[in-house]
């Protein structure tokens, strides 16, 4: 790589470059401030801890600044005493948290990165008599995720993510056939390799959300698709963290707050691009969420988030958002929820209302289903939200395109034909199955498992819809009664002497 | 033991210049220059410092590069964003000094909205004459990648001043 050119006179920027350099300045800076310096610096080597706040109120000297950080400790809701003598890492987050919390226009890089396992049990039913079971398989599908894209953010309400997603995917078929016919078959399915384009498939979606309204648009430029998902019934507070930029903004809010069951520890200092930043760990009790944050503790303004989501056995998902920028000007027109000319729109519902122990029972008796009609021995744990929900959307792909592949197979067609993409009622469908699971975790998650709730499960070896048997009960912050889930999906309040025996939750 | 009164007496004067030439206002320079030796005095903490002139231009840089943006950023909430197109419309100042004032602010306003990284590459290069070595060696990157930094930001740099033209409202020009 070459040094720079030589300047070009003609050239507007090195003009403005050599006006830049040669710009009049006074004679070294004013006596009060290199004597506020350097008090400070004594100061320092008396005091060697880092005290950032602290420093720099003392060498703020203008009465604005000083006013600035009054409402910053204001803010706080801690005494003013308390906090200059503590200048511990609490202090320091709270002003990260503020400062993160007042911006009003951000962008920032987002990576994501997933590595998922799943199997997929099936059954394929052949032109036989009923009950009759001639294929099952089993597919053991790999994904690695990649996207890599740039979110923007304008407050109060709106985000734009631009993400480029790369998939790459291997999969595995084991099977049994309980005919030749279905053996022929299998054979055929397991000799099959999955084309060049779908192993390895790469995705644009540009997803706008307006969290006033509670709407998405998706758009995938490719497909000229654009999908409207309407979040009905959602409680305002919800709104708030509904997606990626905003989620982090409750996290922080409630890390800040002390609210819930979010931890704050400090990861002390690190350099990022070559600069100093100050980090801290933000963990989500139960849900197997970390959050790290990583701010500059100058400008105290975010430098890197980083994020880690436990999925149990299916895998883990981490995510990284940098190279913040703030305080641009973003036009509103980025985040209007009118898809492009040309684009085919969609519509989809999806109940945001707050989930309730119905919720609960409509998941248990998905999994019932999965289950010969008896409950599982107990609740999943909310680790594995985010995987059972995943493995639910892969099985409805996968059966359809297991399905496809038979197809192919019978007629001997062209095998590198991409199975057709769902039909908006399959997609609404879908999202619907999703929807049901999302829910009862979530309930489970964040209403029952908090850490004052009372809750038991008693579902273990009970058939789906028998009467009269309770299968879990919790006591709600707001009730002196407990609400009681029964094995026929009822509900009902009860008094605790009222509550069946059950044995200590382990 | 530093002796930080010496390093402020020796070093002090570069690190004036070094801010008040990106920020040409007294008071954000005085802001500048005492936050960059605090900040210099952590590091000192953390690693031997091998090169004071070399770290306290690229702190001064950084510093005084986080107080334009943080300015203008102020400027957008609190006045009617037209600062800069107000200075370009008004009658042309038959002085050369007064031209160049108006480019050189400019240029900051332009360095305020580029990329962090982007922008002190080019101080660092451009204003303060360090090789792509040197400066390399003070942000962690190798040559290629201060090149490859420097190359982008005078393209947008450009592009920017450009659209910074007398008579361009400020409120309309978007971001790319």
């Amino acid at each position: 790589m070459n040094e720079p050119d030589a300047f070009n006179h003609d050239d507007l920027l090195d003009r403005a470059t050599r006006a830049l350099g040669e710009t009049p300045m006074p004679e070294g800076p004013p006596e009060e401030v290199v004597r506020q310096l350097l008090a400070a610096l004594e100061a320092e080597a008396d005091d060697p801890k880092p005290s950032t706040l602290k420093r720099r109120i003392f060498t703020m000297k203008s009465i604005i600044r000083m006013a600035a950080a009054a409402c910053v400790l204001l803010a706080l809701g801690l005494g003013v005493f308390c906090i200059l003598s503590q200048s511990g890492p609490k202090l320091a987050f709270a002003d990260a948290a503020d400062a993160f919390l007042n911006i009003q226009t951000a962008t920032c890089r987002v990576r994501i990165q997933g590595k998922t396992k799943m199997k997929l049990p099936m059954e394929l039913p052949m032109k036989r008599p009923k009950g009759e079971q001639n294929l099952t398989i089993t597919s053991t599908i790999t994904s690695t995720i990649t996207s890599t894209g740039k979110l923007m953010f304008l407050a109060p309400s709106w985000q734009r993510m631009e993400m480029e997603t790369e998939t790459d995917t291997e999969t595995q078929m084991e099977g049994t056939a309980s005919t030749p016919e279905a053996n022929k078959i299998l054979k055929i399915l397991q000799a099959q390799k999955m084309p060049e384009k779908m192993k390895k498939r790469k995705t644009s979606m540009i997803q706008v959300f307006d969290a006033a309204k509670g709407e998405t648009l998706a758009l995938e430029p490719e497909q000229k698709m654009a999908t409207l998902t309407r979040m009905e019934n959602m409680p305002e507070q919800s709104k708030n963290s509904a997606n990626l930029y905003f989620n982090v903004r409750a996290v922080i809010e409630e890390a800040r707050t002390g609210k819930k069951n979010v931890k704050v520890e400090s990861l002390g200092e690190k350099t990022i691009g070559g600069r100093t930043a100050m980090g801290y760990s933000l963990r989500q009790d139960g849900l197997g969420v970390k959050w790290d944050f990583w701010f500059d503790p100058t400008t105290a303004l975010a430098v890197r988030i980083e994020l880690e989501m436990a999925m149990g056995h299916m895998g883990e998902m981490s995510m990284v958002m940098d190279q913040f920028r703030t305080g641009m000007d973003l036009d509103q027109s980025l985040f209007s929820l009118e898809a492009p000319k040309g684009y085919k729109t969609q519509t989809m519902k999806v109940d945001a209302s707050e989930a309730t122990i119905a919720d609960l029972g409509k998941m248990l008796r998905v999994l019932a289903r999965k289950n010969k009609d008896v409950f599982p021995d107990k609740l999943p744990d909310p680790k594995d939200a985010f995987g059972l929900i995943m493995k639910e959307s892969a099985k409805e792909s996968a059966k359809k395109a297991a399905e496809a592949a038979r197809k192919r197979a019978m007629k001997q067609q062209a095998r590198n034909k991409r199975p057709e993409g769902p039909t908006p009622g399959e997609m609404q469908a879908m999202a619907d199955r999703m929807q049901t699971l999302s829910r009862g975790l979530q309930f489970f998650a964040l209403t029952a498992m908090a850490p004052e709730t009372d809750w038991h499960y008693a579902g273990k070896g009970v058939k789906l819809d028998t009467p009269e048997v309770p299968i879990f009960w919790y006591k709600p912050t707001t009730s002196e009664k407990y609400k009681v889930l029964y094995a026929d999906l009822s509900v009902k309040e009860l008094a605790k002497d009222e509550l069946p025996e059950a044995e200590p939750r382990p | 033991m530093t002796d930080w009164t010496q390093i402020v007496r020796r070093h002090g004067d570069l690190v004036w210049r070094t801010a008040y030439r990106l920020l040409g206002d007294t008071a954000d320079a005085s802001d500048c220059y005492q936050k960059t030796f605090l900040e210099a005095v952590q590091l000192a903490r953390r690693e031997t410092v091998g090169d004071w002139p070399a770290l306290l231009r690229h702190l001064a840089t950084a510093r005084a590069l986080d107080l334009l943006r943080s300015r203008y950023r102020r400027r957008d909430r609190s006045e009617p964003a037209v600062e800069v197109s107000e200075l370009m419309d008004r009658e042309p100042d038959p002085s050369r000094q007064a031209e160049a004032s108006e480019l050189a602010e400019r240029l900051r306003l332009a360095l305020a909205e580029l990329p962090p990284r982007q922008a002190e590459v080019f101080c660092l290069c451009r204003l303060d004459g360090m090789s792509y070595a040197e400066a390399a060696d003070r942000l962690e990157l190798d040559s290629n990648g201060v090149g490859a930094l420097l190359h982008r930001a005078r393209k947008q740099l450009r592009r920017r001043l450009a659209s910074l033209q007398p008579g361009v409202d400020l409120e309309a020009r978007g971001e790319s």
